[in-house]
């Protein structure tokens, strides 16, 4: 296996009320799409927020990409191509579509508005929309282009189905699976739906009270009752 | 017909005046939520630093020029030791740029003493009918469309701009796609700095220079930006300090400035009742509404 383009150890971090993270510990091998999986409140957001750097690490050490992250604020850290989806999306409601795409271009290259809208159609469509009027999918697929238009390495990706109709959700699932495939896209990405977690993830960690407690396989992640198990409360 | 004209030319001195003592509090709150009370005492200094000028021999324009830039190096400068530490502390952030308004103002008071020599109103006067009219005033007139013409594009067509709307909107996510807020914030603080420099060099002739200038244009530029609201910055600006001096001008040319001023005071009182959020609120949710019917 090459050398991992993400890897992190012993990351602690957290809020006032004390850590959240206590020691997480996972790898990311380049064109890895990785999941997280673990139930509301296991620190799964928390988790992508101190690796982006909108969180401060209280512990551990996080490489990316040849780099070493910890200490960096966050946006240095997207300069060296880390793409952040963050749950909730917070795209910009009052600029345009077309410029929040433009904001993504400090992330990596060249904005690439071709890849984007040949991805998301419907983003074409709507370029000159306040991005505050579309509905929540369509918002979930501007969050995603923003954090892809330059060209990131790697993808965080967090609940991108949370609110979002199945049809897009899907439409989600293949762009990831396409520029995985066409242009080495690695994602880590914290997902709670099924369906989208079995159709695009390689591997999972399992997170639970802000600790990794297992790492699954493809047989793993395709067998539904261990998911459920794995989300319950 | 010279009435109608003289009343015009009142109505638009009386938005300038509005708008050039509000453009630097305004960018500076717009953007980056921050009241800077030193803003009156950045006035101040601008036109201080043009006076001086002038009395050493600059031509005003360039003298005008040079102040802009001073205090807007000014700002930075202060923005980089004091200020950004307040980020996020709104209430701290009132403290210390009150703070530092008592040490600029009396600090002029003790460095310059009570009064600078005047520095003379540029341009001649225009007369129609039995009216005469300040070319300066016009030519101010005309400084206020040029002021805001150049923001609507800095902020709507540059990549500036964008980085400081987007900041504005949402610092976290702005940070998170590789933006410097930090600098978004230290440019426009020093740009709303330089901003109150220009417009203090600007009406220097129009009004005597003292340590303790900066008041005058506080309150009005304080009532310029409330009434105006923050959900467009420079709409807001435009908006208020029209509908506001629509009020003022008449009432101070048929019962004097002093009512003038009381007029301008109960307008903005009554319009914050019934726009709470600013005469910028009505664009925005005329947009709103439109994008959902
Ligand atoms: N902004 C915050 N301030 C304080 N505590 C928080 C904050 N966000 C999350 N938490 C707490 O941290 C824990 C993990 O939350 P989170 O990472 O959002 O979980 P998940 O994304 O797995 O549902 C929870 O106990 C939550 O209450
Ligand atoms: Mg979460």
């Amino acid at each position: 296996m090459s050398d991992p383009i993400l890897s992190v150890s012993g990351l602690r971090s957290g809020y006032d009320a004390g850590d959240v993270l206590r020691e997480v510990s996972l790898s990311l091998a380049p064109t890895e799409i990785v999941g997280v999986i673990g139930r509301n409140g296991a620190g799964k957001s928390t988790l992508m927020r101190t690796l982006i750097g909108l969180l401060k690490s209280r512990g551990g050490r996080i490489h990316f990409d040849g780099a070493e992250l910890t200490g960096l604020p966050a946006e240095e850290r997207a300069r060296k191509g880390l793409g952040y989806v963050p749950q909730g999306r917070f795209i910009f409601p009052d600029l345009t579509v077309h410029e929040n795409l433009r904001t993504g271009r400090f992330i990596g290259r060249a904005l690439d508005f071709e890849l984007i809208y040949a991805t998301f159609p419907v983003l074409k469509e709507r370029r000159r929309q306040i991005a505050g009027t579309l509905s929540g999918g369509q918002q979930e697929m501007l969050a995603i282009a923003r954090a892809l238009i330059a060209g990131p390495k790697l993808l965080l990706l967090d609940e991108p189905s949370e609110g979002v109709q199945p049809s897009i959700v899907q439409e989600i699932g293949e762009a990831l699976l396409t520029l995985n495939r066409e242009r080495g896209l690695s994602v880590l990405i914290v997902e709670q739906n099924l369906d989208l977690m079995q159709h695009v993830a390689q591997r999972a960690y399992a997170l639970d009270k802000g600790g990794i407690t297992a790492e699954l396989g493809r047989e793993q992640i395709a067998d539904e009752a261990l998911l459920t198990e794995y989300l319950s409360v | 017909m010279a009435e109608i004209v003289s009343l015009l030319y009142q109505f638009g001195t009386n938005a300038a005046f509005l708008l050039l003592a509000a453009l630097g509090l305004i960018v500076i709150l717009g953007m980056m939520n921050i009241i800077n009370l030193a803003h009156g005492e950045f006035m101040m200094l601008g036109a201080y630093a043009a006076s001086a000028a002038v009395h050493r021999g600059l031509p005003f324009p360039l003298a005008v020029l040079l102040s802009a830039v001073a205090v807007g190096v000014f700002g930075i400068v202060l923005e980089r030791l004091v200020v950004r530490h307040f980020y996020g502390r709104e209430l701290g952030a009132l403290v210390v740029t009150w703070g530092i308004s008592l040490i600029l103002s009396q600090g002029t008071l003790i460095a310059f003493g009570p009064f600078m020599a005047p520095i003379a109103i540029p341009g001649g006067a225009l007369t129609v009918g039995v009216y005469s009219f300040s070319t300066y005033w016009l030519f101010l007139m005309a400084i206020c469309v040029v002021l805001l013409a150049g923001l609507g594009w800095l902020y709507k067509a540059t990549e500036f701009g964008l980085q400081a709307r987007a900041t504005m909107q949402n610092a976290a996510m702005a940070r998170a796609l590789g933006i410097r807020v930090e600098r978004v914030y230290m440019i426009t603080f020093g740009l709303g700095s330089a901003l109150a420099g220009l417009s203090g060099a600007l009406l220097a002739p129009t009004t005597s220079i003292a340590p303790f200038m900066g008041q005058q244009f506080v309150a009005p530029a304080f009532i310029t930006v409330v009434v105006g609201g923050g959900a467009s910055v420079i709409g807001g600006a435009i908006g208020s300090s029209s509908l506001l001096s629509l009020v003022e001008t008449p009432v101070s040319f048929l019962m004097g400035s002093f009512w003038g001023s009381i007029a301008l005071l109960v307008t903005a009182l009554v319009l914050i009742r019934i726009l709470p959020n600013g005469v910028s609120s009505l664009r925005l949710r005329r947009r709103t509404r439109g994008a959902r019917g």
